[in-house]
Formats: C-alpha cells, sequence, structure tokens
C-alpha cells in the first residue's frame, strides 16, 4: 500500500503544482495583456481536468482495495478533498485567462487602469497562496496552512478595497462603463475565490495532519447537526 | 530448440521416477508377502487343529464332563470355568484399571511420585506370568484364605492384565483432545464433572477396546492357574449365578473349585493316549475360536464408537 | 469563505496515557464518540486489571497490565503474535490454572461487588461460573445439539425439562442459530458446517447468562461469510453482553469493538475507542501496527 500511496501523492503534488502554474500565468496573461500565455491556460485546463478524475478514481480504488486506516486514511481524504479545490480554482485561472484575452483586445484600459494597484497586489497573493497551499499539501506541513489563511485574509481585504474603487468608478463614470466593470469585478472575484480554494486546501492539510475537521472552526459548533432544529 | 529440451528433461523425469518407483513396488510386494505368511501360518495352524479335532467337534463335546474315556470326555466345565472366570477378571479389572487410568491422567501431579508410579504399571506388563501366579498363590490362597476358587483365579488374572487395561485407558482418555476439555471446565465444571460427563464417555470405545484385549491375553493363560491350583479333572459345575428364590442372583459360584480350557487341553495333551490328542486339538480348536470372537467384537466396538466421535 | 476567528485550529486533541511519577501509566480515560447511541449502562466499568502481571514459569508474559472494561460494550486486544493478548484473556476466566506452574500478580477486579478473580483464595471454578468464553476453535461436545447448550445448564443444577429447554431456546435465538436447527435438536452437534459449530459454541456460553463474555479468535478458523455473521452477531450482543474479544485480524476489531487495547510484548501500549484509535492513535507504535508497517 505504500507504494500506492506514495504514487497518490506524487500524483497530488503535480496537479498541484499544475494548478499554481495556470494560476500564475493566468495572472501574469491578465496583468500584461498577453494573449499567448492566455491560450497556454486554456489549452493547459483539459490536464487539470484529467488529473483530477484520475486522482479521484485513484483514491477510490485505494480505499476500497487496501481499507487504510490512520494517517493513511487521513491522507487519501485529504488528498481527494484537495483535488476537488485545486480543479476550482483551475477553473477560476481559465475565466480569468479568458478575461485576459477578452481584454487584451482592447489593452489595459478603462476600469482594470484604476483598481490596477489593488489587481496586481490580488493576483500576486493568489498566485503566492496557491503555491504555498500546494506545497504543505506535498510536505504534510500543517504550519504553513496558517501563513494561507493569512494570506487569504490579505486577498479579501484588497477585494473588498478594488470593489469600492470600482463602485465609485461605476457611479461616476457613465453606464457605458457597466460591462467592462461587471467584467473586472468577475475578474476579481476569481482570483478572491483562488484565495479561498487555497485555504480549503490548507484545511485539509490540517486534516491529514492532526484529523481535525477545522472547515468551520470559529462558528458555534457546540451542538451535533441532528439536534439543529430546521 | 526450447521444445527440444524440455522433452529431453520430460523423458528424465519419467525414466527417473519410475526408476524410484521400483522400490515403492519392491516394499509393498515384501509387505503383502510377510502379511500373508503370518496369516498363513495361523490358517494352517487353525485348520490343523479343526483337522485333527474334528471326531470330537460336536454338540457333545461341549456338554459333557472330562471322563477317562476320551470319546465320552468333553469340556462342559472346562468352558464354563472359563467363561466364569472372565467374566470375574472383566469384573474386577474395568474398575481398577479405569480408576487408576483416571487418576494417573487427569489427577496426578507431574511429579518424580508420578512418574515412577508410570514406569512400574508398564513394566508390569512383562512380568512372566507364572510370576502373578506365585503370589497368587501367597497372597490369596493362603494369606487372604480365598482358597483355590474361581475369585482367586479371577483376582490372580485381574493383576496379569491390569497393566494392559490401565495403559490402553490412558490412551483412550489421552484422545479426548483439550479443547473439549477446556470448553466443559470454561463452562464451570469441576474436574470429576469434566472427567465422568466428557471424557470417560467420550472414550468408552477405546476403554472397551483395551478390556477386551486384555480378557483375550487372559483367556489364554495356563501357569499362573495351574499355580493357583486349577483341577483338571472335574465332574461338576459350579454353582449357578441364577438361582430359583429371591434374590434371584447368587455369587456362591466364585467359592467353588473350578478348571480351565486351557488347564483341559494340557492335561489332555500330557495323556500317552492318542485318543485324547483328538480331543485336545478340538479343544484348542475351540479355544482359538473363542479368542477370535473376543478380539472381533472388540474391532466392532471400536468401530461402533469411532463411528460417532470423529474429533 | 470567512471564519470569524480567522484561524484554522491546528493541532490535534491528544488523549495520552498520563504517565506518573514512577513511570506507570493511568489508563487513559476514553472520550464518548459523538454520534454513537448511548445504551443503558454506557460508562459503567464492569471490570478493571490493575497492576496484572502473569508468570510461565520463569518468564513473564503480562507486566503490569492496567485497562478498564466497560460494561455491555465490545472491548478488543489486538497486537502481534506472542504480544501476550491470549495470555491476557485467559486470565478473567482463570484458564491458565489448568496449566502447571504459573502465577498471577496483581489484581483483575470484577464489579458491582469489588471481586478479585485471581486471588488466591479464589476457586477458578467460582471465576468460571460468571464469565464464559467462545474459543477459536469451534469445539462443540460430541453430544447432541440441546446437550451442548443444556451442559452450562446442567452443571448449575437446572433439573427441570421445561426450564432447560425454554434457556436452550432463548440461548440458540440469542446466538442466531435457533432457526436453522429447531428442528434438529437431538442430532450431534458434530453434523453442522463450522460456522454453526461456533453459533452453537456461542449459543452454549450465552446459556448461563455471564456476566463477562471472552471471545479467544472466534472466526480465525472460518471462511468470510461464516467469519461476517459472527461479527453481526457480536454486534447485536453489545448492549446485553459485556465482551472481551482477542483477534489478529485489525479489521474485524475496528469492525466490531467499541474501545481496542494495542498489546506489545505483555504490556498495553494504546487504549482507547475503537475509532479515534484507528483514525488518530496517539502513539507511533500503534499507528506502525495497525497501518501494516511494523512487522
Amino acid at each position: 500500500m505504500s507504494i500506492e500511496l506514495s504514487e497518490l501523492r506524487l500524483h497530488a503534488r503535480e496537479m498541484g503544482t499544475l494548478v499554481a502554474q495556470q494560476v500564475e500565468t493566468a495572472v501574469r496573461a491578465l496583468l500584461e495583456a498577453d494573449g499567448e500565455a492566455a491560450e497556454l491556460v486554456l489549452r493547459r485546463e483539459q490536464r487539470v481536468n484529467a488529473w483530477q478524475t484520475d486522482i479521484e478514481a485513484e483514491s477510490f480504488s485505494l480505499l476500497a482495495r487496501q481499507a487504510p486506516v490512520a494517517s493513511d486514511l487521513r491522507t487519501v481524504l485529504a488528498i481527494s478533498r484537495a483535488v476537488t479545490d485545486l480543479e476550482r480554482a483551475g477553473d477560476e485561472a481559465k475565466k480569468i485567462a479568458r478575461f485576459a484575452l477578452a481584454s487584451a483586445g482592447h489593452g489595459v484600459g478603462g476600469p482594470t487602469r484604476v483598481i490596477r494597484r489593488s489587481l496586481r497586489h490580488m493576483a500576486a497573493l493568489a498566485s503566492e497562496s496557491m503555491r504555498v497551499a500546494v506545497d504543505a499539501l506535498d510536505r504534510g506541513d500543517a504550519k504553513v496552512a496558517q501563513e494561507v489563511a493569512r494570506l487569504d485574509r490579505e486577498i479579501d481585504h484588497e477585494f473588498e478595497s478594488a470593489l469600492r474603487q470600482l463602485m465609485t468608478v461605476a457611479m461616476e463614470r457613465a453606464p457605458r462603463l457597466l460591462k467592462p466593470v461587471f467584467d473586472t469585478v468577475f475578474a476579481l472575484k476569481g482570483l478572491e475565490r483562488i484565495g479561498d480554494h487555497a485555504k480549503n486546501v490548507a484545511e485539509h492539510v490540517v486534516f491529514l495532519v492532526s484529523g481535525d475537521d477545522v472547515r468551520h472552526a470559529g462558528k458555534s459548533r457546540a451542538v451535533p447537526a441532528r439536534e439543529l432544529q430546521h | 530448440m526450447q521444445a527440444g529440451t524440455a522433452q529431453a528433461s520430460i523423458e528424465q523425469i519419467r525414466a527417473d521416477v519410475s526408476r524410484r518407483m521400483v522400490f515403492d513396488r519392491l516394499f509393498v510386494v515384501v509387505g503383502l508377502l510377510v502379511m500373508f505368511s503370518a496369516l498363513l501360518v495361523l490358517a494352517v495352524l487353525f485348520i490343523d487343529l479343526v483337522q485333527k479335532g474334528a471326531p470330537r467337534l460336536n454338540l457333545e463335546f461341549l456338554t459333557q464332563f472330562p471322563s477317562r474315556k476320551p470319546e465320552r470326555a468333553g469340556i462342559l466345565s472346562a468352558w464354563v470355568g472359563t467363561s466364569l472366570i472372565m467374566v470375574t477378571t472383566a469384573a474386577i479389572t474395568m474398575p481398577i484399571g479405569v480408576a487408576a487410568a483416571i487418576y494417573l491422567e487427569e489427577y496426578a501431579p507431574k511429579n518424580w511420585f508420578t512418574a515412577i508410579i508410570e514406569i512400574n504399571v508398564t513394566n508390569l506388563a512383562g512380568v512372566p506370568s507364572i510370576i502373578y501366579g506365585l503370589l497368587a498363590l501367597g497372597l490369596f490362597v493362603y494369606q487372604f484364605n480365598l482358597g483355590q476358587t474361581i475369585l482367586t483365579a479371577g483376582l490372580t488374572l485381574s493383576l496379569l492384565i491390569l497393566p494392559i487395561v490401565i495403559v490402553a485407558t490412558r490412551e483412550a482418555l489421552r484422545a479426548v483432545p483439550r479443547p473439549i476439555r477446556e470448553a466443559a471446565y470454561a463452562l464451570g465444571a469441576t474436574r470429576w464433572e469434566v472427567t465422568a460427563h466428557h471424557v470417560l464417555p467420550y472414550s468408552m470405545g477405546g476403554i472397551l477396546t483395551g478390556m477386551i484385549i486384555g480378557l483375550s491375553r487372559a483367556i489364554g493363560e495356563t501357569a499362573p492357574l495351574i499355580t493357583i491350583g486349577a483341577l483338571s479333572f472335574i465332574a461338576f459345575l459350579p454353582q449357578s449365578p441364577v438361582t430359583g428364590e429371591f434374590p434371584f442372583l447368587s455369587f456362591a459360584w466364585l467359592k467353588d473349585a473350578f478348571t480351565a480350557m486351557p488347564i483341559q487341553m494340557f492335561n489332555w495333551v500330557s495323556r500317552p493316549d492318542p485318543e485324547f490328542q483328538v480331543n485336545a486339538a478340538a479343544a484348542g480348536a475351540i479355544l482359538l475360536g473363542m479368542t477370535l470372537l473376543m478380539n472381533g467384537i472388540a474391532i466392532w466396538l471400536r468401530y461402533r464408537y469411532r463411528k460417532r466421535i470423529n474429533w | 469563505m470567512q471564519t470569524e476567528t480567522g484561524e484554522p485550529a491546528v493541532g490535534a486533541r491528544q488523549a495520552a496515557p498520563v504517565q506518573g511519577p514512577d513511570g506507570r501509566h493511568a489508563p487513559p480515560r476514553p472520550t464518548v464518540e459523538p454520534g454513537r447511541a448511548q445504551a443503558e449502562g454506557a460508562g459503567v466499568v464492569k471490570s478493571r486489571a490493575e497492576d496484572l502481571s502473569f508468570h510461565y514459569g520463569a518468564v513473564q508474559a503480562l507486566k503490569g497490565l492496567n485497562i478498564e472494561i466497560r460494561e455491555k460494550r465490545v472491548t478488543a486486544l489486538i497486537g502481534p503474535s506472542g504480544c501476550g493478548k491470549t495470555t491476557f484473556l485467559r486470565c478473567f476466566n482463570r484458564m491458565h490454572d489448568l496449566t502447571p506452574n504459573t502465577r498471577y500478580e496483581g489484581r483483575i477486579m470484577l464489579y458491582p461487588d469489588d471481586f478479585d478473580l485471581v486471588a488466591r483464595g479464589v476457586d477458578p471454578i467460582e471465576v468460571r461460573m460468571r464469565i464464559g468464553m467462545v474459543f477459536q476453535k469451534p469445539n462443540p461436545f460430541p453430544k447432541s445439539i440441546f446437550e451442548n447448550v443444556a451442559y452450562g445448564l446442567r452443571v448449575r443444577g437446572m433439573r427441570s425439562r421445561v426450564r432447560l429447554e425454554e434457556e436452550v431456546e432463548k440461548a440458540m435465538r440469542r446466538a442466531a442459530i435457533w432457526d436453522e436447527v429447531k428442528d434438529r435438536l437431538a442430532s450431534s452437534g458434530l453434523s453442522l458446517s463450522g460456522g454453526q459449530q461456533q453459533r452453537l459454541c456461542i449459543a452454549r456460553a450465552l446459556a448461563t447468562n455471564p456476566e463477562i463474555l471472552l471471545f479467544d479468535e472466534p472466526t480465525s478458523a472460518l471462511d468470510p461469510i461464516a467469519t461476517a455473521r459472527i461479527e453481526e452477531l457480536i454486534a447485536e450482543l453489545r448492549d446485553q453482553v459485556t465482551v472481551i474479544i482477542v483477534t489478529h485480524n485489525m479489521q474485524q476489531a475496528a469492525r466490531v469493538s467499541d474501545y481496542t487495547a494495542f498489546m506489545y510484548l505483555g504490556e498495553i501500549i494504546e487504549f482507547d475507542n475503537t475509532s479515534k484509535l484507528f483514525t488518530n492513535p496517539s502513539r507511533k507504535a500503534t499507528e506502525d501496527y495497525i497501518t501494516g508497517r511494523y512487522g
């Protein structure tokens, strides 16, 4: 079983690395209006999905045949869950690449120029958070998970700030900027979501290491689900 | 090329196997030869006895008392005596032998004292039977004043076959698997309950077999019986065990004088008159028949018990 | 997705055994499982081993064991061959008394009457009247099926045929063997299949209403289907009987037990709720054993 487990972890690392790359490339495509980079991301999206299918199938088979317990079991479950988040992050990267492609035509102008600083910052943060999360998963390092949570918080702050700026722009300028504004918002949202997915992966790493389920920690959890009314 | 070498090795293997099988088959042949030789000897002996004794093998032979005239001498008192002695021996040996075996197997602690007892029990099986006769003469006949009776004969032969019965019983007890005892103990049974409810009943087949093997040894013992004074010319029977009045069972026959089959045979063989040889042969054939019958019963019993209890 | 406090909680809740100043370990108290139905008597201690040691002649097979057995729950003992789990199990019904040259030290307390099973003056027969056992290889008596189950009752003096029949039926129903053999109670116990024989042995042990029922690797001689049926049976017995089961099949321990103790070289290395021990054991030795990395 340890051979299969090692292979599973290897595959998870490869997928994670690929997704982190996708994020970085999509972000670069957006910031530097690089059409080729955007197309690269779109082409590679298929591989991300294929990885998800393969890894899920591998995990399933391992669970059925080997009946792993303790840390082996936690590893398989954590990887299976993390892979879902990785695939979604890859999806977001794809959407950002599309946006980059669309706005590359008319240059980095319009609303994107207004929030340029925030955009750069968020992009860098999203990229880094995904990279760190993937690394944490590979090394089984729960401490690094805290770092990812911090990065995600920064992304959220930056997102709110950018959103406020955009709303000002939308209200002040003419409504003809509405579509570009919306598109920009979605791009920003995509980056924000990438940060969330990275944080989820970090939570799965914590589960892998200690068995603690910290996905909804902090909210009231004293009562078991079946006793909650409605 | 591959097929060629494979073919060669198959032939090699065949040659090798058939060479080795020669010894295998040879042993079968030797074994069969030896076995049939032994059976042949027994058969020849039996047929010889039957042939020699044929003139006297009839009902009268079985129902007549010994007499000076060979054509009128029968073995009535002899086979009745032998039968009564066997019954007595069995009645004495069974409880003592089984109890001793139970003690040694289930209760005795594994120490040097028990080891000495066990060694001696096995050794006693090899003691010449005439020694038992001398012992019985001194102890039973004179010391206890039991006289030259069926009771004495029974006691003497009991001593003789006790080691056989004890060893056979121990083997039978040992054959009861440990898990069965553990199951009984685990239910809260005492050692006696385990022995009485489980070990004894399940080993009964082996115990009975051992008993009968002992008896078929005893049936042919002549030396001890002569030593304790078996007569060879008695024209009367011991008293009947069944009486017409209450309690319908009498033990007076234990105190009677007796004779036995081997004694009678010995007596006739020693006579100069060749007619008596015929009688002796006939008696021998009957004695052999009785022995084979007892062994047959033992085998049948073992078969029946083994069918019911297969561990 | 935002958390209010913002921090993912890092670090495990470890129920590490408490180590006293003299180096001995107090038995860790297993936390009660969320989601597990709480039956009557849950949490009540039925038996406790206190510094129990056991010697075969000069060899010490068990070294100062401390463990609590909960009433009407299934406790499993796992560990590699030779770790002492069967030796420990057989202390509970004094089976070692049948072997010469053995010695108990320490105590095994039985509650609620504070009765020390292994005390010098205690008659092993008395212990076995209260504690039953099912063995590894099915060992029914070569008697009829009815007499097999009735034997324990007869030993306890029950004579009435009516009562015997009642109790025998009850026990055989509990052991899930009644329906299969109710029409042939007079046939030999040995005429049954291996799995049926084992259930017969379980009925035989249940008939006397033992306070604790000991299972010594009950399915290791059986095929997978018979094994599954007996595991079901043991799961059903939970809430009715206190069970201690020794098994070398870890998945079996994981499936049927509430509490599991991992033993190694005559000591208890870890003792905890089964689901805790199998998802996140506290000791590395336990982790190595159950994931198969040890031997």
